[in-house]
């Protein structure tokens, strides 16, 4: 397809760490080396992450200036990023805007202000959230009126998908079969797209001690939403039940207690191994100890920490929560149900799996690495792309009339809101002129890149020696 | 896999969780919270309504004899709207203030970007990006390559 | 390839598009799953803690109406006081005797009696105290905070019934409510001119607003028809108290009371028709943890 000029915006993005900023900086990587131009756009860390900068491979991220509230998340606000975006989108000459997670007010706002310079939308939701809670009633409102301004949506998993679609206000009269909801719903717009993994970085480990001893993997946050009590509560029993089995759990959070009082309590010092924080480079390592690996997320959206696990070779074990049971296929993993009893029966079954050597670890990662890969994530990402290219773009009175449908009040806040919005652009026409913004000249090319790269080392690599040459030298007068 | 989370059993060799799982008993005590919240935001709406547009008399024969200054009626909302228009200008006041100027450093790299770049260059992490099938790794490309890539060769004699 | 039929997994490769949505598409959904609709009756029953209390509450500022202009002697409230005090704790050991099964202990009578005569000294001798206390402030500001006191004590009482296995410990929103209406009445009861009247009242409040629920809630569990007689009563004498000084109050007051009794109940079951819980694999699922051996 023809090459376009994307931007990606999101509140979360490196240098904080996370699911979220993983995929959008993977699926750029893999955009900008299929021919497209990507650009991130994400709010400032203090106290010097700030401006642009550049990261490899040639993708350029605009560092707003804007203060966090809460969690990483920028103030929900509608209106105060227009000015900055605006003058990205136009000197960069962006044709789309890719906003990413629904926690995220850039992205929402993103999508909102798009339109006025023509610029088609696209929204990935990375998470599942409740209907029932005072935050997920507010940030599902928010939602709801992003996304009836899309014109395209990225799900990470099918789970994922019903959730969405139900948190962005369509109610559906019949269970299934026949979508009638109240509200006109386009099926074409709502997409499945899963995460993807470097498979080349979960490598399984070959030579590893052949003794009977079972490891079992942990890795998470240690917070209530990741299931630490269903952990507290099954590892001292399986312990009990297989003397041969040791616990390594790595990760940190306010369930550290639960787990040090209940290591302190069984007497499990030398079985159950805490690791604290583990970062994401270090992963790896620590899943080379294991054979298993446990999840007891009590929700989850996709479970990427589930995909690395298999592919670097483990035997997986998790609550049948969320998007899990799409992720892999039945024989390489085992399900429980979120209850004490039943992870210790998934437990058991999986460690009589591995240590019969019913689980292959090389033929689980070549497997993962032919179900996952950026490269197609990146390719059926471009499919949305180029469908919503070629769609007929909404007008401003479809969109007052969608916004209208989405409640008597809401809708009208709602449209008030868009109203305002293109008031507030015409000021920025008249005050910012567009021929006075500076528009960007010279693109990266990713083959002028090699060669000032490979320049550059060489030069480097002479400076290098002439210097060992003149160290040598200088010890030698120096004695 | 229509249904597929009810029929199918995750225990088929050892049933020891009961299948299928019975529904969980969540506490109703939210349903009314929710009822008394409505209720009472529903009357606070009308003793608002009330109180901001009866006439004197009408009052005074209902009884009340002292009631809060009618002008906070219109004064509360319109302080909130410039409370709300503020939160605005704050806003970008911060985000203004928080904008370090062109020739600061910090608008290109920092002390504290050290983290973003590679520790060892050898191999060259730049040179191995460039290949067409490069792991891509997360590293900050410093400004001089990146001028060198956009705006072509250095002059010669630096 | 193409024949074969899509599933709900990732990691496979389908001939279908991303945006195929097959026809189990939010088959998993659930709509109000554990929903049992309520009947009437047992509402209106419910509610009955709620009108009590307000009678309670409106009780008392009638008894504070008559004692600041005088029209009561505060020996008689002092009286029918301890007379309401004596009444109770029958009442409250008959009911001991109902849900637990045995009578009161002797030695646990003797300690009651002793603690109550120590509140009844010690209130006595703060009354004096009591009474200047607010000398400084001007009545407006006291009827202002002594209604937000009284809000807050009806929003935050705990309206639940005696919970079965004796499980006493009060929640913290529970005795914020009472502080609440105990304040309150301290500060209303500051306004009045002699050191009696102070302590009546402040008994009284005492009786009203820290040992009246306690029967309320033992009371809630033992039968429906006394239950029902009480809130038919205690509401009755709130409206005769306030009827005397203007009929708009009482009228006021009766309409409130008819709503919280009658209609609330009525609105909440109309309420219910609208109810639509969703939940589906992407809720937090609550993790079920064998007890026994915790």
């Amino acid at each position: 397809m023809d090459p376009l000029r994307i931007a990606m915006i999101c509140d979360f993005f490196h240098p904080n760490v996370g699911g979220v900023e993983n995929h959008i900086y993977m699926l750029s990587a893999e955009l900008i080396r299929r021919g497209h131009k990507v650009v991130v756009i994400t709010h400032s860390h203090p106290p010097d992450r700030v401006g642009v900068r550049w990261i490899l491979p040639g993708l350029k991220v605009y560092y707003i200036p804007f203060p966090t509230i809460a969690s990483s998340a920028t103030l929900p606000n509608f209106f105060t990023f227009l000015p900055y975006l605006r003058s990205i989108l136009l000197r960069e000459r962006i044709t789309l805007v890719h906003g990413h997670a629904s926690l995220s007010s850039l992205a929402h706002e993103g999508i909102l202000h798009a339109h006025h310079m023509g610029v088609r939308t696209v929204f990935t939701d990375h998470s599942l959230f409740g209907f029932d809670d005072a935050a997920s009633i507010l940030t599902n409102k928010l939602l709801e009126g992003a996304l009836c301004n899309v014109d395209g949506v990225i799900c990470v998993s099918h789970t994922g998908r019903e959730n969405t679609v139900l948190r962005a206000g369509y109610r559906f009269e019949s269970k299934s079969a026949e979508v009638s909801s109240k509200r006109k719903f386009d099926p074409t717009i709502w997409h499945v797209i899963p995460n993807a993994l470097v498979t080349e970085k979960f490598k399984p480990t070959l030579d590893r001690v052949a003794d009977n001893t079972v490891t079992v993997v942990v890795l998470s946050r240690l917070a209530y939403r990741k299931g630490i009590d269903l952990l507290v509560a099954t590892a001292p029993r399986i312990c009990e039940l297989f003397p041969n089995v040791r616990f390594v759990i790595g990760g940190d959070g306010p369930k550290l207690i639960d787990l040090l009082q209940m290591r302190e309590k069984y007497l499990l010092q030398d079985q159950i191994i805490l690791r604290g924080p583990v970062r994401h480079s270090d992963v790896r390592s620590v899943l080379a100890e294991g054979s298993i690996f446990l999840n007891t997320s009590l929700t989850e959206s996709f479970g990427i920490a589930i995909l690395e696990a298999a592919c670097a070779g483990l035997y997986v074990v998790s609550t049948r929560v969320g998007g899990v049971p799409e992720v892999l296929p039945a024989d390489m993993i085992s399900f429980a149900h979120p209850e004490e009893d039943d992870v210790i029966r998934a437990m058991s079954e999986a460690i009589k799996i591995v240590s019969e050597g019913r689980h292959d670890p090389l033929s689980a990662h070549e497997r993962v690495k032919s179900f996952y890969n950026w490269r197609d994530v990146a390719e059926r990402t471009e499919h949305v792309y180029a469908g919503v290219m070629n769609s007929v773009p909404m007008t401003l009175y479809e969109r007052i009339q969608r916004n209208l449908e989405l409640g008597p009040y809401f809708g009208l806040i709602f449209v008030v809101i868009l109203v305002v919005d293109c008031f507030f652009f015409q000021i920025l026409e008249w005050t910012m002129p567009r021929e006075d913004i500076d528009y960007v000249e010279f693109d990266w090319e990713q083959e002028k890149f090699e060669k000032v790269a490979r320049e550059e080392t060489m030069q480097a690599q002479e400076e290098s020696s002439q210097r060992d040459s003149r160290d040598s030298d200088g010890g030698v007068r120096g004695f | 896999m229509a249904d597929g989370e009810e029929r199918e059993p995750t225990s088929p060799l050892s049933p020891v969780a009961p299948y299928p799982r019975p529904p969980i008993q969540r506490s109703r005590a939210p349903e009314f919270y929710g009822f008394v919240g409505w209720i009472s935001t529903s009357l606070l709406f009308f003793l608002y309504i009330f109180w901001a547009i009866l006439p004197e008399e009408w009052l005074e024969w209902l009884g009340i004899t002292w009631y809060p200054s009618r002008e906070w009626a219109i004064l509360v909302p319109a302080y909130s709207v410039v409370l709300i228009l503020l939160t605005y200008f704050t806003y970008w006041a911060l985000a203004i203030y928080s904008t370090p100027p062109f020739n600061d450093l910090r608008t290109v790299t920092g002390p504290h970007s050290k983290a973003h770049f590679p520790d060892k260059m050898n191999p060259d992490p730049y040179l191995s990006a460039a290949s067409p099938d490069a792991i891509p790794e997360m590293y900050d490309i410093p400004i001089g390559l990146v001028n060198r890539v956009l705006y072509g060769e250095r002059p010669k004699g630096k | 390839m193409s024949s074969r039929e899509w599933e709900k997994v990732l990691w496979k490769k389908h001939p279908y598009p991303d945006n195929y949505i097959p026809h189990t598409f939010l088959s998993s959904l659930r709509k109000n799953t554990n929903f049992k609709p309520y009947t009437y009756w047992p509402l209106v029953l419910a509610a009955c803690s709620i009108t009590q209390h307000l009678s309670t509450v409106f009780i008392f500022l009638a008894t504070f109406i008559r004692i600041y202009d005088g029209s009561w002697d505060p020996r008689y409230l002092v009286w029918s006081s301890v007379a309401i005090f004596l009444l109770g704790y029958v009442i409250w050991e008959v009911l001991e005797y109902k849900t637990l099964g045995y009578l009161v202990k002797h030695a646990d009578r003797a300690k009651t009696f002793k603690s109550s005569i120590l509140v009844f000294l010690a209130l006595m001798a703060l009354s004096p105290v009591l009474r200047t206390l607010t000398a400084a402030t001007s009545s407006d500001s006291i009827w202002a905070l002594a209604a937000c006191l009284f809000i807050l004590n009806v929003l935050l009482a705990d309206y639940g019934s005696l919970r079965p296995y004796g499980h006493t410990r009060d929640r913290l929103t529970s005795v914020l409510s009472m502080n609440a209406a105990i304040s309150s009445s301290v500060v209303l009861a500051s306004r009045l001119r002699d050191d009696l009247s102070v302590f009546a009242l402040i008994l009284f409040s005492v009786q009203l607003f820290a040992l009246y629920p306690l029967v309320r809630t033992r009371l809630q569990v033992t039968d429906a028809f006394t239950y029902a007689s009480i809130t038919i009563f205690l509401p009755a004498l709130s409206i005769y108290l306030h009827s005397s000084p203007t009929n708009i109050i009482t009228l006021i007051l009766g309409i409130v009371l008819v709503f919280i009794t009658f209609v609330a109940p009525a609105l909440l079951l109309w309420a219910q028709s609208y109810k639509n819980e969703i939940r589906g694999p992407w809720d937090v699922a609550v993790p079920q943890i064998n007890t026994a051996d915790h």
